[in-house]
């Protein structure tokens, strides 16, 4: 080892040099605090919110953004593909439009009534 | 089947926040001078300010001062943690101890600020705003003396987490846990920490001695 080199520091000088401290701030310092305690003084903390609030506000946000999601999720179903009626249908929805006026009168006492509704022919195959 | 998970996920966000819901702070059982001061503040007592600036200027300056070795960015970051500290008042939960709260923030403004200092580089601290090291002998105190400022620079060049470390439970005397949570890492990465952050100052100063 050189004897000229320094000696390396100890752990209990590092020790030492870390327990070193600032004994007192500085007037400039202090100054400061008292312009900056005035500043602060024209805008007081924000009061502490109450439980209850945070409950009702997490219910209200949820709440609004499950309405969101339900409008504003398109419908992902496909469309109704439109085809031609068979002729069977056809004659069914003929048979449908004529018997349609026959609603009011489906009460049991009006039956003798419906039996006498002129009803299409069926289509002779 | 989304909306299921969804709501799965907002209640359990609304449980969550049912559960870090404020604890309001009893003045006459909190225990810590502190928690009741922050309590006094959110209730806009200005001399509560008053009475945690008293208290906790000068660790914070300490803290600021080996951290980034500029005593004018130490005062501006310790008065930046006490506009924090107003404005939290009122969100503040006596949870842990509030030296844990006030270093978290601490370290929070030291990041930001050394981040801001990549682009810009800052004036090193005059070693002499430090107090006088107790020395038996006069060729202890002049070694000591020269030891300070190599110190200072090797400790500035640490890496943040192995200088914060070191500096929260060698210079501000916290104990493991409370620096832990501070650093939010387990006790057990802390001792690591600490005794790799050891090394590589004591390397670095024989390096520059």
């Amino acid at each position: 080892m050189n004897p000229l080199r320094p000696q390396p520091p100890s752990d209990d000088e590092i020790d030492r040099l870390f327990a070193r401290r600032i004994q007192d701030t500085t007037p400039e310092f202090e100054r400061r605090w008292v312009d900056l305690k005035r500043a602060l003084r024209q805008a007081p903390p924000r009061p502490r919110a109450p439980a209850w609030s945070l409950w009702l506000g997490g219910v209200t946000a949820g709440a609004a953004l499950l309405v969101a999601l339900l409008v504003l999720t398109p419908d992902r179903r496909p469309p109704p593909i439109a085809e031609a009626p068979s002729p069977a249908l056809v004659e069914l929805f003929a048979l449908d439009a004529v018997l349609i006026r026959a609603t009011p009168l489906l009460d049991a006492e009006s039956r003798a009534e419906l039996l006498h509704l002129p009803v299409p022919t069926p289509r002779q195959s | 089947m989304l909306f299921s998970s969804f709501f799965n996920l907002w209640l359990g966000l609304v449980w969550r926040v049912a559960l870090d819901a404020p604890v309001p702070v009893d003045d006459t059982a909190a225990g810590d001078d502190d928690a009741v001061a922050m309590s006094r503040l959110a209730r806009g007592d200005e001399q509560a300010l008053q009475q945690l600036f008293d208290r906790w200027k000068l660790p914070l300056l300490n803290y600021f001062c080996r951290s980034l070795g500029s005593q004018a960015e130490a005062e501006d970051l310790t008065l930046e943690v006490f506009v924090r500290l107003h404005r939290a008042a009122g969100d503040y939960r006596p949870t842990a101890k509030f030296s844990t709260f006030l270093f978290l923030i601490a370290r929070n403004l030291l990041r930001n600020e050394l981040r801001r200092r990549r682009r810009k580089p800052a004036v090193p601290t005059a070693p002499d705003m430090f107090d006088t090291l107790a020395a038996d002998t006069a060729v202890e105190a002049r070694r000591l003396a020269e030891l300070e400022e190599v110190f200072q620079l090797a400790l500035t060049r640490l890496p943040e987490k192995y200088r914060t470390a070191l500096l929260l439970l060698l210079q501000q005397r916290m104990d493991y846990a409370e620096a832990a949570a501070v650093l939010r890492i387990t006790e057990n990465a802390l001792r690591v920490l600490v005794h790799r952050g050891r090394q590589l100052l004591k390397t670095a100063m024989e390096d520059s001695v």
